[in-house]
């Protein structure tokens, strides 16, 4: 059973639809990233599957329930979400940050219990950040700051982690820093993640599968050396590059020579 | 708020510690206004004599009927009106999460304010009708500003935006009275200002179910403020119902300001001041905020009307002016040291 589906989802904010008909579905133990020019529908899609959208259409199941009639705090026992660029208050310590991700498995009855304090402290290792705990989050750099994120999420012990774009605003070394992070989340302990990405390197260096959109659908999904193409680079990106296949990884690399010519290119 | 909340430094590693002990001085400040308020007055009576006579009860003593009947209630009004708010303040500002949200932004003050002059100036002779009246306008004006702001849930900006429009609209409102009635301005303007001035046991059975309520309310929000202080979408992820929990802790924020406001006048500065005199110290922790803010929120109150009501004895002054006076210019140097 996939672990998260999307039927026919028709996406919008009132008026025209920003992306119809997306089915895709989210194996256990996956990368799967979400790929597509700028205005896509890429994050839409994101929010929608993480609850911070309202499909027009179409249903979305997590372990075969659908989201809408699922109690917030059981999904949020399964699945933790990252959106982009989040902000927290300007005193908060990484600790507390982190301790807010066990929000979920909290109630008004029972506080902190000792559980709680041992997912937090494992998050915090895991994220490298375990002598951080007591720093306000203001005094961490942006690579440090986007992994006291991720250990929020962590805290909260889903079996799914859903990001929109992670790597924002950093420089390339955190950008792998976090990617090497999520990959090693993922081999290491199984979580399912599912992440939008706008740079087509680093998802056909990290994702399992790729789902790419263009203009609000589907075009292509599937492994990284069946969605990065030439033809493909051209005609949903607009940009003619070379893409060859790493002997090593089998994974595509790609060489960006310039612009597309205009009538190559569909646009997006 | 946001990133740019400013804190005064403090030791890290001792944050709970710290954050307790302002705490227990704004207990303490909070006790002290109390006693302070009890003690002086046209009769002077000292702290021992205080604790003898709140002891023996309602004797025939004049010092005994001047705490019983006159000080005693008159100064739980206002600990209890600072304390619903500050609190009031404190909640709307951590649920809209904007740093300038108070009871008057969400245009409640201006309800209560415009259904308190049309008794005061129209009906005078229905004068001990003003505070239930003016409870059910504030609520019909925060009743109102949620109707507006409603589009497919509570957005805090909208709100904020729904507030300011209605509060213009009723203070117009409250202005074109004053002006069509201008020789019965006075004791509408005493309640504009707003004081405590007669308040009696009468005014402290109606506002006291509210603090109770209200308040074990809003530290039981505490934690779901916080969560809520990371943006709608985390809050989410988190598996909290953002839309529900703004509702709810909105309205919280309202019942609590509407029966302040009701008793003692459009009061203003506490709902929107001291809850950030107790950020700057504290931090933006809505667990220790909120119990702080009620606190200094009583302590600032009591004893703003004590000096309102002694400095120019026996001229009574309204506690806004006092407190607006001094808390003003004392928060823009904590302001200026953070």
């Amino acid at each position: 059973m996939p672990l998260l589906e999307a039927k026919d989802l028709s996406l919008g904010f009132g008026g025209k639809p920003v992306a119809e008909h997306v089915n895709l579905c989210v194996r256990p133990g996956e990368i799967l990233t979400i790929l597509g020019p700028n205005g896509s529908g890429k994050s839409t899609v994101l929010k929608a599957l993480s609850r911070n959208l309202k499909p027009l259409n179409g249903v979305v199941y997590l372990a075969g329930r659908d989201l809408r009639k699922t109690d917030g705090r059981d999904i949020a026992r399964q699945m933790a979400v990252l959106p982009q660029s989040p902000r927290a208050p300007g005193d908060i310590t990484v600790q507390e940050l982190v301790t807010c991700g066990r929000y979920p498995h909290q109630n008004w009855w029972r506080g902190s219990a000792p559980e709680d304090r041992k997912m937090v402290s494992w998050a915090l290792q895991q994220t490298g950040l375990a002598e951080y705990a007591e720093r306000p989050l203001t005094s961490l750099s942006g690579g440090e700051r986007q992994r006291a994120w991720i250990a929020l999420a962590l805290a909260q012990n889903p079996h799914i982690l859903l990001l929109d774009e992670p790597t924002t605003h950093l420089d390339i070394s955190h950008q792998l820093e976090v990617l090497e992070l999520l990959a090693e989340m993922n081999r290491r302990h199984g979580l399912t993640v599912v992440m939008v990405l706008h740079e087509v390197g680093q998802a056909a260096k990290y994702a399992d599968r790729i789902v790419l959109l263009q203009q609000g659908r589907i075009v292509a999904a599937g492994p990284p050396r069946e969605v990065i193409s030439e033809e493909t680079l051209r005609t949903v990106f607009g940009v003619e590059a070379e893409v060859w296949l790493d002997d090593v990884t089998n994974r595509p690399v790609l060489l960006v020579r310039g612009l597309a010519k205009k009538a190559d290119a569909a646009g997006g | 708020m946001d990133g740019n909340t400013t804190v005064i430094a403090f030791p890290l590693r001792n944050r709970t510690c710290w954050r307790l002990t302002v705490c227990v001085v704004f207990a303490l400040f909070a006790g002290g206004a109390l006693l302070i308020s009890l003690g002086i007055g046209s009769v002077a009576v000292s702290p021992e004599e205080i604790l003898r006579i709140l002891r023996a009860g309602l004797t025939a003593d004049a010092k005994s009927q001047v705490i019983w009947n006159i000080r005693l209630p008159r100064t739980l009004v206002g600990a209890l009106v600072g304390v619903n708010l500050a609190l009031a303040g404190a909640i709307l500002q951590g649920v809209l999460k904007n740093p300038l949200a108070d009871p008057h932004i969400l245009g409640i003050s201006s309800g209560a304010g415009l259904a308190g002059v049309v008794i005061l100036v129209l009906y005078p002779h229905l004068e001990m009708l003003v505070t239930p009246v003016a409870f059910c306008g504030a609520m019909a004006a925060a009743v109102l500003i949620y109707l507006l702001a409603w589009k497919n849930g509570i957005q805090p900006v909208r709100i904020i935006l729904a507030g300011v429009a209605v509060s213009a609209l009723l203070g117009a409102g409250i202005s074109g009275l004053l002006v069509f009635y201008s020789d019965r301005v006075h004791g509408a303007l005493m309640w504009l200002v707003g004081g405590l001035a007669a308040r009696s046991w009468p005014h402290l059975q109606l506002i006291l179910p509210y603090t109770v309520v209200g308040g074990l309310l809003g530290v039981l929000g505490a934690g779901r403020l916080n969560i809520m202080a990371l943006g709608d979408d985390i809050a989410r992820g988190l598996g909290m119902h953002v839309e529900k929990t703004r509702l709810l802790l909105t309205a919280v924020a309202a019942l609590l300001a509407a029966s302040a406001v009701s008793v003692a006048g459009l009061l203003g500065f506490v709902g929107l001041i001291v809850p950030h005199m107790a950020r700057v110290l504290l931090g933006s922790d809505h667990r220790f905020l909120l119990p702080a803010s009620a606190l200094l929120g009583a302590g600032v109150l009591t004893l703003s009307d004590t000096l309102a009501r002694t400095i120019f004895s026996p001229v009574e002054l309204p506690a806004g002016i006092i407190m607006a006076a001094f808390g003003a210019p004392f928060f823009l140097f904590l302001l200026r040291r953070a």
